[in-house]
């Protein structure tokens, strides 16, 4: 549960990779994630893509420990609510991620470095452009200062 | 190498032979999966969504595919086609020939296995008369899907292939390939399909304007006819009954314009921008040389024949049929019936399966599943299941709430094919009384049940005495069971129209079934007979379609029209369901003269007395734009099929019953005999009105499922299950509150315990532990 | 059970200032019903602070623990080395849990983390609400169990005022009239006869208006 923290350098804004952390749950998501690579399709390579049963396992301190310890942004990435294997799971993490959001405000950390985003499994291209997306709001925004 | 001739072969990965495999392994057997192209998945992979769910068929399906080819006692082997099978049942010898890439043959295989299952699909030609299929904005429904899909080549969007615009209106033509002279059956899917498309063709962009022109609207299946009814008046599809003349482009567009005639003859011309041919399905060509160098019979449209009561055997012994190939289908029957292949080819090799089955590897639990089932229901589905588990070996509580076994079936006198019912039903009955494994229990009810997949609970009451093991009524037993399969039928409604109860000439479906067998002569005397199609179904309290009533009104008239060759049947229809092989039925009663009359829901027949106590139906004829009068003899309703009193049963086992009162299944498209909860399966009328045959493999489809749970050495587990520590725990009852596989018992001190079989191991309730006391363990 | 809510981040990274070195101790039991003060929230309010201080450019070390309960001086006793350690303890616990620790470490700053709220239960996960005012002299026999103290805004003891309309209390359409709901379960109880019994004047010395309560049972000392 304690990543090692991510001992970087950052030079300029201009040279600044975001690290990205992609929750992704292992139904519809990581069959669109297999889809995308298997299309050879591109997206970041800064992205770290961790794969867990359900969406709605990833808790809080998951995310906010991914943030203190080396990451820029963190993305969840769920089935649709009504395509849940688990019923509530995807609906539990987006309550989660808005609640997490308003944390991140007391913090003064900017709420868009973390997204929830509901997957479908053949969406291999909207996979990667949602990545890309939020790879981009991240580098507009500079790395955590830390 | 395995043992091979504990093996079974399964020629096509389509979405039958990718099922077939599965049941077939998740029960301990060794698979080869032969498929002629480079890729498992068949044409149900190619597609853009999947009605009645409209779900993406990859999403749902994509972890059984990636299972399908991971496991480790199948064997896949891609662009490989069967050359020729030689043997006898139990012990065949495959030749495979297995090409390279680019269509060299590369080596011979010789494979010895004890099954075949044959689940080669379909294929979909333009016919010859369609030449307009050269112009570019003329697609057919595949390339429509494809052009739909997310991954395929337009990225989802609707575009024309002439000019890659957003086309302002498209037309489907139904039928093609299918009802003609060529092809005497229909395809079966073609109406539902051209609905999805032409229904999400309008969400996506509710400026197009969409046709369907067809001749009959067949959807028939469970959910289908909602799906019609949003389809045209949320999604304003327009459909017009109608007969295309021809289809012809327009000089200087790339446009085509549609000549046709509608059901009052009035001829119309209409210009799209594209059109869409809903081809129909055929036995695939290889498929059908494979099956001629077998000798296996074949129909005279190329379709495997196989009979009512062995819906997946071909005709021989030791080699299956699933699918497409022995009738056009759709993919819920396909999986279906798939379930079905793979419980016949078990029991096939039963008795070398049971010595030693194959261990495949699963998280235990440490309990052995108990060795036995419970099959609520002693219809002719209930007795099906039954006979397929006590034939392997397994104990089975049969249980029956009247004091006869054969349910409905006991009314019926034919199938469709001109079978006879009678002595099948009693045969079956006769085989399920004298079966050692087998435990009936007449009069009586399932009373209490609990418990998880591979040990349940359950308490049967005796209602009134029977001969019941010597138990007298008021009594209860429990018994402990592995599975259990719901097969509890339905009922035929009770109806007041058109004057049924209250003139003795109106008679329902089932009452002519017997004057056919016993009063022929009533029979010879009559000179004109009405039948009255979807009494009770399709209505606004009732919207769905019971599916048998077309075949069975078209049977029973033919019938009548060979008794009293000179009799004058009429029959009054809103759209003429004989679906897949049963359209020859409606092609003979046609030659035989036999008069039909189609009407519409706001314009029904009225049938009155006369004061002599004769009947008079009045119906607006559509083709002459006028009413007729016919004056019949008698007259048959085919009444609707409604569910039995499911609620009752569904809450005592926790299954969800439909808005119709059916029970629902775990996925309507994709996993038509299980429920979400595990370990209880679902056969027969009970899931909804269907023919005999589509109720017998749904009940070895349902076996075959129990049996992956029965045959495993040990109850199976999710690889991760949560585990509590009860010394962190501070009972504050959240991992039980929020748990959605029921897996979190609170016992008597407050404090929660997983049930590890019950655990699907999501993880949620690790994160909601305000104490973190929970961890998944494997 | 005792329901809390975590004080505002703004309010708790005020608190502790400077410090270099704080313990974070949380109670297992009531606040963690509540999702305020368990070993769940002292990790996310851990992580919090340390992203916080990291952002400002400055560093904290912090201790995360969670004890059964901080309301029982042998359970404080399991912390003492960390307690110790530390320049300041965050604790979780309410009001009781924080002050005993003040007591058993008198020469440690403690600070609360959490407002201590109000007594009362889980009406479903994620939703508490107020039973019980702790008024010392229960009078629930004669409401049917409905206690118009805690759950009557103005705390009215002989029936419901003027400001009760369909069912509501005049302070918000949200909240129910306690007194509307006495009624109804009387009436269901056949009790209703209960409104017109005549009452002494409810004792309010016990309820904490009076001074601070203690019990003593002479049969359970040593």
């Amino acid at each position: 549960m304690n990543p090692e923290p991510v001992n970087r350098i950052y030079p300029m804004a201009d040279n600044f990779e975001p690290l990205i952390l992609v929750f992704c749950c292992k139904y519809c998501p990581s069959c669109s994630v297999d889809l995308a690579r298997s299309a050879k399709l591109q997206y970041p390579h800064s992205i770290k893509i961790i794969k867990v049963s359900c969406i709605g396992a990833v808790g809080t301190i998951h995310i906010l420990k991914a943030l203190e310890n080396g990451a820029d942004g963190v993305c969840l990435m769920g089935c649709l609510e009504e395509n849940c294997e688990y019923s509530t799971g995807s609906l539990r993490a987006r309550k989660r991620v808005q609640y997490v959001k308003k944390l991140l405000g007391k913090l003064s950390i900017e709420q868009e470095r973390l997204e929830m985003y509901n997957l479908a499994a053949a969406e291999a291209h909207r996979f990667c452009e949602l990545v890309r997306e939020i790879t981009e709001t991240v580098r507009t925004l500079g790395p955590i200062p830390r | 190498m395995f043992s091979t001739v504990r093996s079974i072969l399964v020629v096509g990965g389509g979405i039958a032979g990718i099922q077939a495999c599965l049941d077939l392994t998740d029960s301990g057997c060794f698979v080869y999966l032969i498929e002629k192209s480079a890729f498992i998945g068949g044409k149900t992979a190619q597609l853009d969504k999947t009605y009645p769910v409209n779900d993406c068929p990859f999403c749902i399906r994509h972890n059984e595919y990636i299972e399908c080819i991971s496991r480790a006692n199948i064997e896949v082997l891609t662009l490989s086609e069967v050359k020729n099978i030689k043997g006898d049942s139990g012990n065949f010898h495959a030749t495979i020939i297995q090409h390279t890439s680019s269509g060299e043959e590369e080596k011979t295989i010789t494979l010895n296995v004890g099954s075949v299952i044959l689940a080669t699909g379909f294929d979909s030609e333009v016919p010859s008369y369609c030449e307009y299929i050269k112009f570019p904005n003329v697609i057919t429904s595949m390339e429509f899907e494809r052009i739909m899909s997310l991954d395929g080549p337009c990225g989802g969007h609707l575009i024309r292939p002439s000019d890659r615009k957003k086309p302002r209106n498209i037309a489907w033509l139904q039928c093609i390939g299918s009802r003609d002279i060529k092809h005497d059956y229909c395809s079966t899917v073609c109406c539902m399909y051209a609905v999805k498309q032409a229904s999400l063709a309008r969400r996506q962009n509710r400026m197009l304007n969409t046709s369907i022109f067809f001749m009959d609207m067949r959807v028939c299946g469970k959910d289908h006819e909602r799906y019609y009814n949003r389809a045209k008046d949320e999604d304003e599809v327009r459909f017009v009954r109608s007969g295309v003349n021809s289809v012809i482009p327009v000089d200087g567009t790339d446009d085509l314009l549609i000549r046709y005639a509608d059901e009052q003859g009035k001829i119309s011309e209409e210009i799209y921008d594209m059109v869409v041919l809903s081809l129909g399905l055929e036995p695939s060509g290889d498929a059908v040389k494979l099956a001629r160098g077998l000798g296996i019979s074949l129909d005279k449209n190329n379709f495997v024949e196989t009979g009512s009561f062995t819906p997946v055997n071909t005709s021989i012994p030791g080699i299956y049929v699933c699918g497409a190939f022995n009738a056009p289908k759709d993919i819920s029957e396909s999986i279906t019936e798939a379930g079905a292949a793979a419980c016949a080819s078990l029991l096939n090799i039963a008795e070398l399966r049971y010595t030693a089955p194959l261990d495949v590897s699963v998280a235990k639990t440490g309990q052995k599943p108990v060795a036995a089932g419970l099959v609520v229901g002693g219809g002719v589905s209930g007795m099906v299941s039954t006979l397929c588990l006590a034939d392997q070996g397994y104990n089975v509580f049969l249980i029956e709430k009247t004091d006869k076994l054969g349910g409905h079936a006991l009314k019926l006198r034919k199938t469709f094919k001109g079978e006879d019912v009678k002595s099948y039903v009693k045969e079956l009955v006769a085989r399920v009384e004298n079966h050692d494994f087998i435990d009936i229990y007449l009069n009586s009810e399932v009373r209490d049940t609990d418990g998880y997949a591979g040990n349940f609970k359950s308490t049967i009451s005796i209602l009134s005495s029977g001969l019941s093991l010597g138990l007298s009524s008021g009594k209860t037993k429990d018994i402990r069971h592995g599975v259990t399969i719901i097969s509890t039928g339905a009922n035929p409604l009770k109806t007041d129209e058109y004057l049924y109860g209250k003139n003795p000439r109106v008679l329902s479906w089932f009452r002519l079934d017997k004057m056919l067998s016993e009063e022929p002569d009533v029979i010879k005397k009559a000179n004109v007979w009405v039948f009255i199609l979807c009494v009770g179904s399709r209505e606004p309290e009732r919207p769905y379609c019971s599916k048998i009533c077309c075949s069975n009104a078209l049977r029973n008239a033919l019938e009548l029209k060979n008794t009293n060759p000179d009799m004058e049947v009429y029959v009054l229809y809103r759209d003429m369901r004989t679906y897949g092989l049963t359209e020859n039925l409606y092609t003979e009663a046609r030659e035989q003269g036999i008069v039909f009359v189609r009407y519409n829901h706001n314009n029904r027949p009225v049938v009155e007395e006369d004061r002599d106590g004769g009947l008079q139906v009045q119906i607006l004829d559509n083709l002459l734009g006028e009413h007729i009068i016919i004056q019949p003899d008698f007259i048959t309703l085919q009444t609707a099929i409604v569910p039995g009193n499911n609620e009752n049963l569904g809450r005592l086992f926790k299954l969800p019953v439909d808005q119709d009162g059916f029970f629902k299944e775990a996925h309507k498209k994709f996993k038509p005999v299980e429920f979400s909860a595990k370990g209880i399966y679902l056969a027969g009328l009970a899931h909804y009105p269907k023919p005999v045959d589509e109720a017998i493999s749904q009940a070895q489809a349902a076996a075959a499922k129990a049996v992956t749970v029965l045959s495993k050495e040990h109850i199976a587990t999710s690889n991760e299950v949560a585990s509590i520590d009860l010394k962190l725990c501070v009972a504050c009852l959240t991992c039980a509150r929020i748990c959605t596989s029921g897996a979190v018992i609170i016992n008597g001190m407050g404090k929660p315990y997983v049930e590890p079989a019950k655990c699907r191991g999501c993880g949620i309730c690790v994160v909601e532990c305000p104490v973190e006391a929970i961890s998944l363990e494997p | 059970m005792i329901v809390g809510q975590q004080k505002d981040f703004g309010e708790i990274k005020k608190m502790i200032g400077a410090y270099k070195r704080i313990l974070v101790l949380g109670c297992q039991t009531c606040v963690a019903i509540s999702f305020a003060g368990g070993k769940r929230e002292v990790e996310i309010l851990a992580s919090m602070i340390r992203m916080d201080r990291k952002m400002a450019g400055q560093d904290i070390e912090i201790i995360e623990e969670a004890i059964l309960r901080q309301c029982d001086f042998e359970f404080l006793d399991s912390v003492k080395d960390m307690v110790a350690d530390c320049d300041a303890v965050l604790s979780l616990a309410c009001g009781v849990g924080v002050q005993a620790m003040a007591e058993r470490y008198p020469d440690k700053v403690i600070l609360p983390g959490i407002n201590t709220t109000f007594m009362g239960l889980t009406e479903e996960m994620g939703i508490w609400s107020e039973r019980c005012a702790g008024c010392g002299d229960c009078v629930l026999d004669r409401t049917g169990g409905l206690c118009p103290i805690a759950r009557c805004s103005k705390g009215l003891l002989n029936g419901p005022c003027g400001g009760s309309v369909n069912g509501k209390c005049e302070i918000s359409p949200d909240v129910d009239c306690v007194w509307q709901l006495i009624i109804d379960r009387l009436k269901t109880l056949n009790q209703l006869e209960k409104l017109e019994e005549i009452f002494p004047v409810k004792d309010w010395g016990v309820s904490g208006h009076g001074g601070t309560r203690k019990i003593v049972r002479k049969d359970l000392t040593a």
